[in-house]
C-alpha cells in the first residue's frame, strides 16, 4: 500500500486545514514541521481568518506565556510592538483577511493600516480601547463587503452605523458587548440598520421602550440576543410577546435596574459580584481590577444611581461613617479620588477615611505614554488636582498614605521603583 | 450500496453510477451525488447517463465518501448528522488523508471543511516535533535553516 505522505499533501489541502488551527499554531508550530508545511504555512488563504488573543502582550500581572512573548522569543526579535506585530500577521494575508478580530493595545495606526490592506473584511471586532479613537467612523468605507460587526464599547457607535449603512450594503450582524443602550442608540440602530438579521446586545443597559422601538424598528431580526441585561425584566409576558416573531430570542438573566442594585447591595464579597454581573461601557463607569482574573472590568454607576444617591443623600449623612466608607471602599480608585468627594462636604470627608482605602487596586497602566489614547488615572488626577508634575511613585505612595496602614490588598501599577515597595512594606 | 443496482422503480428518483479508480462501481442517488461539484460538472457534461469515472478515489475511499453523501441527503435532524458527522471523521490517520484528499478532488465542501478542522484539531497546541511524529514527517530543516527562517522574520521588527 502507498505511503501517504503528509509533508507532500496539495497546498489547498494543507492550507485548509492550517486556517483552522488558530494563529499561535500557524505562526509558531506549524512552520517548523518540514519544509513544504513551511510553505504552505506561508499561503496567504491560511490567514483569512485572524483571531488574535484578546490580550497579546503581557504585564506584570499575565501569568502565563502570551503570544507576543512567544513569537519574540521563538523567532529571536529583542523587541515588538503589539501593532508591529499585528501589521505582521495582517501582512501576511496579502489583501485576502475576511475575518479579523483585532487584540487590544493596538494605536489607530493600526487600524488605518488595515483599513487599506484588507479591504475582503466581512467580519471584524474591536476591542474597547481602539474604540475610543474617532477616526474608525471614517474608516467604515474602506469596508464595503463588511457584514459582521462586534465592539467592544459604545464609544463613536452612532458614527459608525451611519458609516455602515452608507457603505456596507450586505451588512446583517451587529455585536455590542456591554453598552447602554439609550433611545439615541436604540432610534440609530433602526434608522441605520433597519434590515438587520442579528443583533446581540448582551450585557447591556437596555430598558423596555428602547427594546420596542428596537423590535418595531428592525422587522428582519432572526436573533435577538439581550441576555444578562439590565432594564427589563425577562418574565414580563410583555417582552415575550413583543420578541414573539423573532425566531430566536435570548434575555435570560436580564433585570430590572432596582433588581440590579438590590443585587448588587447584597453582595458581601465584591469580586464575586463582579464575576458574575453585566457591566457596561458608559460614561459612568467606574474601572476596577478583579483580583482573581486579573481582568480590568468596568463596572456601571447607571444615572438612576447617581441620582438616587444624591437624593437620598440627606439621610444618608446621618448614617454612620462607615456605612459610607463602606460603599465607597468599592467604588473604585479613579472615582473615590476624583469624583465621590467632590459630591459634597461630608462625602469628602467620608472619602478621607482609612477604611475607604483598605483595596487599593491601581490600575496597570497609570502614566500615559506615546501609545495612549485615552486619559490615564494618573493625567486626571494632576489635572483634578492642579499638580503640575508627578511621578508614578509620588502617586502610589499619595494613595498608599490614605489608607494609614489599613491597606489590605493592593495591586501595584507598572512603572513604579524599588523606592515605593520599601514604603509598602513599611507601612 | 456496493455494485451498480439499479433498483429505483420511481421515475422522480434518478441514480448516477460512479466508478472508482479500481473499478467499482457506486450506484448513488443524484440528489445525493449532485453535493459534489466535480460530480456535478461531470454529470453536466454528459456523463450522467453513462458510468461516471473518478480517477482519483479508490473503491475503499469512495464507499466512505457515498456513506457520508447518502447520510446528508437523507434529512437528517441537525443534531442527529452533528453526532454522525462526529464519527465519521473519527477514523486513522491514513483514511482521514485519503478523505481529505477525496473531498478536496471531488470538491464537497462541507465533507471538506469537516475533514480540514479534524486535521487543524490534531495539529493545534503541539510543538513542531509532535506533529512530525504524529503525522509521520521527516523533519527536512537543517539546524541552520531553521534559523534562518526565524532571522527572517526578525528585521522586520529592528
Amino acid at each position: 500500500m502507498e505511503e501517504r505522505k503528509w509533508e507532500n499533501l496539495e497546498l489547498d489541502c494543507l492550507a485548509n486545514a492550517f486556517g483552522r488551527v488558530g494563529m499561535e499554531s500557524l505562526l509558531l508550530d506549524v512552520p517548523f514541521v518540514c519544509k513544504s508545511w513551511y510553505k504552505a504555512s506561508l499561503d496567504p488563504s491560511c490567514w483569512k481568518r485572524l483571531v488574535f488573543p484578546r490580550n497579546i502582550e503581557s504585564d506584570w500581572m499575565t501569568t502565563g506565556v502570551l503570544l507576543l512573548d512567544r513569537f519574540m522569543e521563538e523567532y529571536k526579535i529583542g523587541n515588538c510592538s503589539v501593532d508591529a506585530f499585528v501589521k505582521f500577521i495582517v501582512g501576511r494575508s496579502h489583501g485576502n483577511c475576511t475575518c479579523l478580530l483585532l487584540p487590544s493595545g493596538c494605536t489607530q495606526e493600526v487600524i488605518k493600516y488595515i483599513a487599506d490592506e484588507c479591504p475582503a473584511l466581512i467580519s471584524l471586532s474591536l476591542p474597547l480601547d481602539i474604540l475610543r479613537s474617532t477616526i474608525i467612523p471614517t474608516l467604515i468605507g474602506k469596508w464595503e463587503h463588511l457584514e459582521d460587526l462586534s465592539l467592544g464599547s459604545s464609544r463613536n457607535f452612532v458614527d459608525i452605523i451611519t458609516q455602515i449603512s452608507l457603505c456596507c450594503k450586505k451588512f446583517s450582524a451587529l455585536r455590542l458587548l456591554s453598552a447602554r443602550i439609550g433611545e439615541a442608540e436604540a432610534s440609530a440602530i433602526v434608522t441605520n440598520l433597519p434590515n438587520i438579521k442579528y443583533l446581540v446586545l448582551r450585557g447591556g443597559q437596555i430598558n423596555f421602550k428602547n427594546l420596542v422601538i428596537i423590535v418595531e424598528g428592525c422587522k428582519s431580526l432572526v436573533y435577538l440576543d439581550v441576555s444578562d441585561c439590565i432594564g427589563f425584566d425577562p418574565d414580563d409576558e410583555k417582552v415575550l410577546e413583543l420578541a414573539s416573531h423573532i425566531k430566536t430570542f435570548k434575555c435570560e438573566g436580564s433585570m430590572l435596574e432596582e433588581d440590579y442594585y438590590e443585587d448588587y447591595n447584597d453582595y458581601e464579597d465584591f469580586t464575586e459580584f463582579l464575576k458574575l454581573k453585566a457591566w457596561k461601557n458608559t460614561r459612568n463607569i467606574v474601572f476596577a481590577c478583579n483580583p482573581i482574573s486579573g481582568e480590568y472590568i468596568a463596572i456601571p454607576v447607571a444615572d438612576k444611581e447617581k441620582n438616587r444617591i444624591e437624593m437620598e443623600e440627606r439621610k444618608w449623612e446621618n448614617l454612620e461613617l462607615d456605612c459610607l466608607a463602606n460603599v465607597f471602599g468599592r467604588v473604585g480608585m479613579e472615582s473615590l479620588l476624583l469624583d465621590v468627594p467632590f459630591v459634597c462636604k461630608s462625602w469628602y470627608k467620608a472619602s478621607l477615611d482609612p477604611s475607604c482605602w483598605k483595596r487599593l487596586v491601581f490600575p496597570r497602566n497609570i502614566e500615559s505614554d506615546w501609545m495612549t489614547t485615552g486619559v490615564l488615572l494618573l493625567d486626571r488626577f494632576m489635572e483634578e488636582y492642579k499638580i503640575g508634575n508627578c511621578s508614578v511613585d509620588a502617586f502610589v505612595k499619595f494613595i498608599v498614605g490614605r489608607s494609614h496602614g489599613n491597606c489590605t490588598r493592593l495591586l501595584l501599577p507598572s512603572g513604579c521603583t524599588e523606592e515605593v515597595v520599601k514604603y509598602i512594606a513599611d507601612e | 450500496m456496493a455494485s451498480s443496482e439499479s433498483t429505483t422503480t420511481s421515475t422522480t428518483t434518478k441514480v448516477l453510477r460512479l466508478k472508482s479508480s479500481d473499478n467499482e462501481i457506486f450506484g448513488v442517488e443524484e440528489k445525493a451525488a449532485l453535493q459534489s461539484e466535480t460530480i456535478k460538472s461531470l454529470a453536466e457534461d454528459g456523463y450522467s447517463e453513462d458510468v461516471i469515472p473518478l480517477f482519483n478515489v479508490e473503491k475503499k475511499t469512495l464507499a466512505k465518501i457515498v456513506e457520508w453523501l447518502n447520510k446528508h441527503a437523507s434529512g437528517s435532524s441537525k443534531e442527529e448528522l452533528k453526532r454522525w458527522d462526529a464519527d465519521f471523521v473519527d477514523v486513522d490517520k491514513d483514511v482521514l488523508y485519503d478523505l481529505l484528499l477525496a473531498s478536496n478532488y471531488l470538491n464537497i465542501e462541507v465533507l471538506l471543511h469537516q475533514l480540514a478542522q479534524k486535521v487543524a484539531d490534531m495539529i493545534k497546541g503541539k510543538k513542531p516535533e509532535e506533529i512530525r511524529q504524529l503525522f509521520g514527517i521527516k523533519n527536512d530543516f537543517t539546524p541552520e535553516e531553521e534559523a534562518e527562517i526565524r532571522r527572517e522574520n526578525a528585521w522586520a521588527f529592528e
